[in-house]
């Protein structure tokens, strides 16, 4: 397996994938960091908290399409040369796919890890009340990591199903305005939809006083059942979609 | 010589179409196997079954005497290098690195990308991008990758597609040297039946799915052998007098077809016939072209 990752890095050779990445990336490092540059004592004594609430709520729009571009810079390689009529007498089909999908698991950490440095560094800068909260930062990476992984592997079937890659451009495309307006239907509903675990996921709420026109942070208990639901989920895309992977005939 | 190769009852039904029929191929060993038809005979399907990439509907494949089955595929496919249709390429990176990909994922060390570059003379290109390659340096580098590792079976599909004549010309030579100089055995499909003509030993022709022919190309030029057509106003007696003489003939319509004779034998039979009063009308002399046969069993028109 390793061989075969490796081999998926090597492929991408000259492709940028991380040029998106970082392209959209930094779009929403900018869109926070000028929210943040003219914070009152208030703001900054919930500075982390702000962080935690806005990140995935611009995830939900962003991330999808770094995931519907990464997986398709990843997949298309392959229709484009006609490998995958090579590559499954070389190694086991169900191999490529996974390998395929670490690879692009890979891009998604990278993201998540930026995030989340900027957080820290952002948050020292600025001088947040407290220590960054590392607990609640790690949540943050194990949530948003499974929610993009999810997505990435959707991505990536669709991208390996059809040759047109405007199928699964669109598909990310429309999940993620779909995940973002999940977010103000009723609690419970985005659990039917895959890129609103975003919103399910988060665990810091806003409450804005119409009156005062103060904005408050809190946390909330975690979504376990919404987690579970998303790895159930992440499992069932992962064999179904190899499996239509394997079966595929070119 | 053993099969390297051996299909019994090989079918592939996409959808209600019956794409392959019950193929009984036997490939020697060391041999180059021309895989002759007509554009959508399924050459390129049967190719995809031997090579596990497309399944069978029914029917047995078996690869250097091994059962093919989806547990031991990739075992046996280790020993076989595979050009199906067009060559398959990352066009972003240089034929060397796309080599190099092959070469890891086939266990092949990475020394033998020069020797394969060579054999297919692209070691000047190799540093250039494989977008920017012709179609026939595509075609090349596609063989390169089959050959990384010397594998002892071949399977080309319509490897000289796109290559200019002599593109083809050097593309079929090399095709022919490698049983000789690598003792590999070689699957060649081509719908032009001079190019099989050309390279094979053995042939195969399929028309409509179904296998119509395989033997050793030389049986099939021996179909090609001129014969003497004679007609008398009594074929019947004639045909006594001439198997009295050892002379096997063959009724066609109203003629009898003699083997090739010399001029005085033929000469000295036909005194034969008017002597015993068989007046003889017509002696013709026929000869059936490869694709004359190749049209009577395939009833396909033939690509030259």
């Amino acid at each position: 397996m390793i061989k075969s990752l490796v081999m998926e890095f090597w492929k991408i050779r000259r492709r940028k994938v991380w040029t998106i990445v970082a392209a959209l990336l930094f779009m929403q490092i900018l869109w926070l960091l000028w929210g943040v540059n003219r914070m009152d004592a208030h703001e900054l004594s919930q500075g982390w908290m702000f962080f935690l609430y806005q990140f995935p709520l611009l995830n939900a729009i962003m991330v999808p399409v770094i995931a519907a571009v990464t997986a398709s810079r990843l997949c298309d390689i392959e229709h484009k040369g006609q490998m995958l009529k090579l590559l499954p007498t070389l190694m086991p089909a169900g191999r490529l796919f996974t390998a395929k999908f670490l690879c692009g698991a890979f891009y998604m950490l990278a993201v998540v890890l930026l995030q989340i440095a900027v957080m820290v560094i952002a948050g020292l800068v600025l001088g947040f009340a407290g220590n960054p909260p590392l607990d609640k930062l790690l949540y943050y990476l194990l949530f948003t990591m499974t929610v993009s992984i999810t997505i990435l592997l959707l991505q990536q079937v669709l991208s390996l199903l059809f040759k047109n890659q405007m199928i699964p451009l669109a598909v990310g495309v429309i999940g993620s305005f779909a995940g973002l307006f999940s977010m103000f239907l009723p609690p419970g509903l985005g659990k039917f939809i895959l890129w609103g675990y975003y919103g399910v996921l988060m665990f810091v709420r806003m409450d804005w006083d119409r009156v005062t026109r103060i904005t408050d942070f809190y946390y909330v208990p975690v979504d376990w059942s919404g987690f579970g639901i998303l790895v159930v989920a992440f499992c069932l895309i992962y064999l179904i979609g190899r499996s239509l992977f394997i079966k595929k005939e070119v | 010589m053993p099969d390297v190769i051996t299909t019994t009852d090989l079918c592939k039904q996409y959808g209600r179409f019956m794409r392959v029929k019950d193929l009984d191929l036997r490939v020697p060993e060391g041999v180059v196997y021309g895989f002759l038809g007509p554009n959508g005979a399924g050459k390129s399907t049967t190719m995809k079954m031997l090579l596990g990439i497309a399944r069978p509907t029914a029917g047995t494949i078996s690869v250097f005497g091994q059962p093919f089955k989806s547990r031991n595929r990739l075992s046996i496919l280790k020993h076989v290098g595979a050009l199906i249709e067009s060559p398959s390429y990352y066009g972003h990176l240089t034929g060397a690195e796309n080599l190099r990909i092959i070469c890891v994922l086939k266990g092949v060390p990475v020394s033998d990308i020069n020797r394969v570059l060579q054999i297919v003379r692209l070691e000047n290109q190799q540093d250039k991008k494989v977008s920017q390659y012709s179609m026939g340096m595509k075609q090349r580098l596609g063989l390169a990758c089959a050959l990384l590792g010397n594998p002892r079976l071949l399977i080309l599909d319509e490897p000289t597609n796109g290559l200019d004549p002599a593109g083809m010309q050097e593309m079929r030579e090399l095709i022919c040297s490698l049983p000789q100089r690598y003792g590999m055995t070689v699957m060649v499909s081509s719908h032009l039946l001079s190019e099989i003509d050309q390279m094979a030993t053995d042939v195969g022709i399929i028309s409509q799915g179904e296998l119509v022919f395989q033997d050793r190309l030389a049986s099939l030029h021996e179909k090609s052998r001129p014969s003497i057509a004679v007609r008398t106003l009594n074929n019947l007696a004639a045909e006594k007098i001439l198997g009295g003489q050892g002379i096997a003939c063959l009724r066609q319509d109203d003629y009898l077809l003699l083997p090739q004779l010399s001029d005085i034998e033929l000469a000295d039979h036909i005194s034969r016939l008017l002597a015993s009063n068989i007046g003889v009308v017509r002696i013709e002399e026929r000869r059936r072209s490869l694709e004359e046969i190749f049209l009577e069993l395939t009833g396909t028109a033939v690509s030259l």
